[in-house]
């Protein structure tokens, strides 16, 4: 006994949908047809402008990322304890090595002034410290 | 069916050169169209919308594919929308009755009106999603080889397989439901 489904389907393959007024779909759809000249085959994406604003941007992303990369891969000049050392090393020097206490002073304001680092060496010297 | 002339003439804005298209490709495109979406009007609606594609697209078409997979591409991601904005596709009381008399016709060479088709196709694929009805119409009903399936679809081999065998399972359990045992 043949299956029901391959049955069913094996006469419904043989059956072909009519179309009867096939003339008059041809003409429905011909006279549906929009300009060719108005929908050229490759669309433009959008204005020009947006392309390169999107082009820039995509171009400061990646030199952003590139700099990020570079900039925590680096290793600092001095690490925080290093840095420190120097630091109070140099303190007792001020005080021991000048003329007079106003002169003593004023060596040890400019010496700090020069010695204030940046937000971001700071944290670098912190981060490699922690992970060394 | 059409040649690369007639193509050629079609992509310099020959609209009669693109009738010839639409005269050899029409009663394909509402085939397929009748089959998936299973009523008449959208299916000629769907056949025109494929053909208007068809017409803003052919100075983009690749000479070295088959023309009639380029159109089956087309025409069958139009139905797959429709079905999809449209939904189930519940048959009617009287289109299950229909499919009764049908499945126990013992004259199969009869020839079906479209009306009759649609409601054998509409109860049988009542639970098929559209993914598994376009599968399904294109390889049992439009006899289509898995190959030009994946082609026109842009599954891989496996998704055509598992989809046919979902649709397949669904239909023999509907099959069962309306009393069809074997």
């Amino acid at each position: 006994m043949t299956d029901k489904f391959d049955d069913i389907i094996l006469r419904l393959q043989a059956q072909q949908p009519s179309l009867d007024n096939a003339d008059e779909l041809t003409d429905m759809i011909m006279a549906s047809l929009p300009d060719q000249q108005l929908t050229p085959a490759i669309a433009p994406k959008g204005p020009r402008v947006l392309y390169i604003i999107r082009n820039i941007s995509s171009a400061a992303a990646m030199f952003l990322i590139a700099l990020f990369i570079w900039q925590y891969n680096e290793v600092p000049e001095l690490t925080p304890s290093e840095f420190s050392q120097t630091d109070s090393n140099s303190d007792q020097t001020f005080f021991c090595d000048g003329a007079d206490r106003k002169e003593c002073i004023n060596k040890y304001i400019e010496t700090r002034r020069s010695a204030k680092h940046s937000l971001i060496e700071q944290l670098k010297r912190v981060h490699y410290e922690n992970n060394q | 069916m059409i040649d690369e002339q007639i193509i050629q003439q079609c992509q310099n804005g020959d609209q009669q050169a693109f009738r010839k298209i639409v005269q050899g490709y029409q009663r394909l495109v509402f085939s397929i169209a009748l089959r998936m979406l299973c009523d008449e009007d959208n299916a000629k609606d769907a056949t025109q919308a494929t053909f208007i594609k068809v017409w803003q697209n052919i100075r983009s078409y690749d000479i070295r594919y088959k023309f009639q997979t380029w159109i089956y591409t087309i025409a069958v991601r139009i139905c797959l929308d429709e079905l999809k904005k449209s939904n189930r596709l519940d048959p009617m009381p009287e289109d299950e009755s229909y499919f009764k008399e049908y499945a126990d016709d013992v004259s199969p060479e009869r020839k079906l009106e479209n009306s009759e088709m649609v409601s054998v196709i509409k109860t049988l694929t009542n639970n098929l999603s559209p993914k598994q009805r376009m599968v399904f119409t294109l390889i049992y009903l439009e006899n289509l080889e898995s190959s030009e399936v994946q082609q026109i679809t842009g599954m891989t081999a496996d998704q055509v397989k598992s989809n046919l065998s979902i649709a397949k399972k669904q239909i023999k359990e509907q099959l069962k439901q309306l009393g069809y045992d074997r």
